[in-house]
């Protein structure tokens, strides 16, 4: 074949390939999602499956201010917010569930699974329907985290009978759910600060469409929340009594239990403000010891006395000046023994001796 | 007859209640109606209404006598079934109407006679019972005359010392060199104190800075049990230039009404919780930022359109002159300016504690995507140093590349590279090769020739064949030299 034929036939060749790439494409985008039937039988519609629309979702207080993007405060109740759509009828809503998790603090922000150091790092409620067209309280549960829920304290609203409905869901944090900053610089481009509790909601439904809500549906933020610092302790029973003690003798007291509550790494010391003191005479702070009988798991592993009046002079039973015992992400609280012992020297009047301690738990 | 009965029926009827309702034990209580609190508090009761009673801590019983006596009155409170006359369980005080005294009958020690008084028909006893009191149900008695006049069961309860604290991320922001008169209300930032025992703290909060000008907004003295409040902090400030303070706060909190220890020795618990606080006085929507004692004030991050230019001012204050040197990465700095002059960086400033130096910063956003924008400060004095930055958001733009795209691009490209040095390589090899066997083989087998020297044949073959008549083997053309009009080369 000549040049003169073989040039153009190279030309139609490639315009022809061309044409029929672009045909191809455009049979495939003008492709509808409904089938359609030709021939001689009857004519079917099959009815696409639409996937959930999350129209809200925020967490509020019961005066219904937003808190999305401030702190929260634990043992107290807040209300859950969510409001979804399916064209479907609400039969074809499968699941849904609303997930809250610490992102880890330090490094690259954590997703949701994962998340798995503990029920104080990760919430997590579900709703679960089978079917039904109506949603009702009891369908949701709480899968994880440490928080009160009680599902019959949900209430329902309908939007449109059997496709949308909200839902208020009253949820309490309990007193060890991770301490988190206040997120004051929550952007639209994804989870960005850093120390914060993220918060998603995902709606699944029977057609396998699963809608993840990320951002708000008006600004787009990304969901990010606070969580106040908490500690707490209690003391049950009688104060630490020595009973009668002989001058050049020395008791112990009881072993009270301290249960200490922190949300967040901390430290637990002891210090005396006062020395033992009775109407007429003192005896010295230096006989008032730390047992290491107290407690076999703090760091008293020996009768340690105190040096001196004041929080310069305390013993610390967890942590240390520059350490902190780690925060426990799996309980509500913790639990630590302390026991004392008392000198009285020799030539000390007799009398009721009362001295002050204080037993301070710190997140530096 | 019978209608005249029937008024008669009702009397008797209604005597017959009557006198039956004495016998009732709730009733037979009327010559004296019994209260039972802590000191201060008010009573409380358990679920079956049963007065508290928590041992170790004073409390009143305030017995109300239907008239007044001139006898004695008495109160014995004992756990049933347990040891009489023992601590942990069997107690008896006494109103002496004769020698108007007031006693512990069994221990002397659970009575506060200075507390302690009646007006002969009100007698109002502050008694307690040890801290190591056996809880449970016991029975108080109330014995006028030598005759129990009321008894009563109360729950006696171990005292537990049960303490909460709830903290916000306390931050005030104070405009420089302005007075403020703030309240950390409307940032729902406070204070939560929660008293989840059963006995009354004393609870006091205090700053260790900024004393004069912190204060807790409605405060309490006293926790009571089973109580939760909450606290807003509210900061009083005179005009200050910016600075960053920090504050700590403490919460102390202890039993109030103690009863002191029978023993000889008693160590009475506080408990004790830190919580935090920050003052910035700085522009609104400034961070302010502190190193030593200078305060730099700039903003956490800029919007700028791609391809424009974004300005913002800075300020810095303070004790001491600084070094400043400023860098942009993924814009570009286009200038730092003071007073309108561009300044050399990096640039000495000469600060002032009383004054704001502002300088004006210029990027342009000469990428898609987050630049950073950072501020270099070195103290002169004190040798400190400091880098602070500043995010420039770029909208729009070309998307940047991910890093995964890069590193793919840098794969291909690096690939190519080599499999084309790779080829020039063996050509170079082939040719150099080939020359040097057409040379040792001598002239009756043509030397290999490259590829220049095969085109430029081929070349002139093609424009010879229509003169090949003229017996022309080819002007050679020089590879640079335009190619005749109409000549296609054919490879």
């Amino acid at each position: 074949m000549t040049r003169f034929f073989r040039v153009p036939l190279r030309r139609c060749l490639v315009a022809g390939l061309v044409f029929f790439a672009l045909v191809l494409s455009l049979g495939h985008a003008m492709a509808g999602d409904s089938g359609s039937a030709e021939g001689g039988g009857p004519v079917g519609v099959t009815v696409t499956n639409q996937a959930p629309v999350v129209t809200q979702f925020d967490i509020r207080t019961t005066s219904n201010a937003s808190l999305m993007g401030s702190q929260l405060d634990v043992r107290t109740t807040y209300w859950i917010w969510v409001t979804v759509y399916d064209q479907n009828n609400w039969s074809d809503i499968k699941q849904l569930d609303i997930n809250l998790w610490y992102d880890g603090g330090s490094g690259s922000e954590k997703t949701y699974w994962q998340q798995t150091g503990g029920a104080n790092l990760r919430v997590n409620l579900t709703y679960t329907n089978s079917g039904v067209n109506q949603p009702s309280v009891t369908q949701w549960s709480l899968e994880q985290g440490n928080t009160n829920f009680t599902a019959t304290t949900v209430a329902i609203g309908t939007n449109t009978v059997n496709q949308n409905y909200s839902f208020r869901i009253p949820l309490e944090l309990r007193s060890q759910i991770r301490q988190a900053n206040d997120p004051t610089a929550s952007g639209t481009s994804g989870y960005d600060d850093l120390g914060s509790w993220n918060a998603q909601f995902v709606a699944l439904d029977n057609g396998g469409n699963n809608v993840t809500q990320q951002q708000s549906e008006v600004s787009g933020v990304f969901y990010e929340f606070g969580v106040f610092k908490y500690t707490g302790i209690t003391l049950v029973g009688s104060p630490w009594t020595g009973g009668s003690i002989a001058p050049g003798a020395s008791a112990t007291t009881g072993t009270r239990n301290v249960v200490h509550e922190s949300n967040a790494p901390y430290k637990l010391s002891v210090y005396v403000t006062t020395t033992l003191t009775s109407p007429t005479d003192t005896i010295a702070v230096t006989n008032i010891m730390v047992t290491a009988a107290g407690d076999a798991t703090d760091l008293i592993t020996t009768d340690t006395a105190f040096t001196g009046l004041g929080i310069a002079n305390r013993i610390y039973l967890l942590g240390s000046a520059s350490t902190t015992q780690p925060f426990d992400p799996s309980v509500n609280s913790e639990t630590t023994g302390l026991q004392f012992k008392i000198n009285v020297p020799l030539g000390t009047p007799a009398g009721a001796y009362s001295a002050n301690i204080v037993v301070r738990v710190e997140q530096p | 007859m019978g209608s005249r009965a029937r008024p008669g029926l009702l009397l008797l009827s209604l005597l017959v209640v009557g006198g039956l309702s004495f016998l009732a034990p709730s009733v037979r209580a009327v010559g004296a109606d019994v209260t039972i609190r802590m000191l201060g508090e008010a009573p409380i009761a358990n679920a079956d209404g049963q007065p508290i009673w928590v041992a170790g801590i004073w409390h009143e019983i305030f017995v109300n006598l239907t008239a007044a006596t001139a006898g004695s009155v008495e109160v014995r409170a004992s756990l049933p079934g347990g040891s009489p006359k023992t601590m942990d369980a069997d107690y008896d005080w006494l109103y002496d109407a004769a020698n108007a005294t007031w006693t512990d009958a069994y221990y002397a020690l659970f009575i506060r006679s200075d507390l302690s008084y009646t007006d002969g028909q009100h007698f109002v006893f502050v008694v307690g019972v040890d801290a190591a009191a056996i809880p449970g149900l016991w029975t108080v008695h109330i014995i006028a005359g030598g005759s129990t006049i009321v008894t009563e069961t109360v729950e006696i309860q171990a005292p537990s010392l049960s303490y909460g604290l709830s903290a916000a991320d306390f931050t005030f922001q104070v405009e420089p060199y302005s007075t403020a008169d703030i309240s950390s209300e409307p940032g729902n930032q406070y204070l939560r104190a929660s008293n989840v025992g059963n006995v009354p703290l004393r609870m006091r909060v205090s700053f260790d800075v900024l004393q004069s000008h912190l204060s807790l907004v409605n405060p309490a003295d006293v926790a009571h049990p089973l109580t939760d409040a909450r606290y807003y902090v509210r900061l009083v400030m005179d005009p200050s230039p910016p600075e960053v303070v920090d504050v700590n706060g403490l919460s102390q909190v202890s039993v109030v009404n103690v009863i002191p220890s029978p023993g000889a020795a008693q160590l009475v618990p506080t408990i004790e919780q830190p919580f935090t606080l920050h003052v910035f006085v700085g522009r609104s929507g400034y961070a302010v930022r502190a190193i030593g004692n200078v305060v730099f004030q700039s903003l956490d991050s800029v919007n700028v359109a791609y391809g424009s230019i974004v300005t913002w001012q800075v300020f810095l204050n303070g004790g001491q002159n600084v070094s400043l040197d400023v860098s942009a990465s993924g814009a570009r700095l286009v200038g730092v300016l003071s007073s309108g002059t561009k300044l050399v960086l990096p640039t000495t400033l000469v600060l002032s504690p009383e004054s704001e130096y502002p300088l004006t910063i210029q990027v342009e956003a000469t990428q898609a995507g987050t630049g950073t924008v950072s501020f270099s400060l070195h103290l002169l004095s004190t040798g400190d140093s400091r880098t602070f930055t500043t995010s420039v958001r770029v909208n729009g733009g070309p998307a940047p590349l991910l890093s995964a795209e890069v590193s793919y691009l840098w794969i291909i490209g690096s690939a190519l590279a080599a499999v084309t040095f790779v080829l020039m390589g063996v050509s170079q090899w082939r040719h150099r090769t080939g020359r040097f066997r057409g040379q040792a083989k001598g002239p009756e087998r043509p030397a290999k020739r490259g590829y220049n020297s095969r085109r430029r044949a081929r070349v002139g073959r093609n424009e010879k064949r229509p003169n090949e008549s003229k017996g022309d083997n080819g002007a050679k053309r020089s590879p640079r030299s335009p190619r005749p009009k109409g000549v296609r080369e054919s490879r």
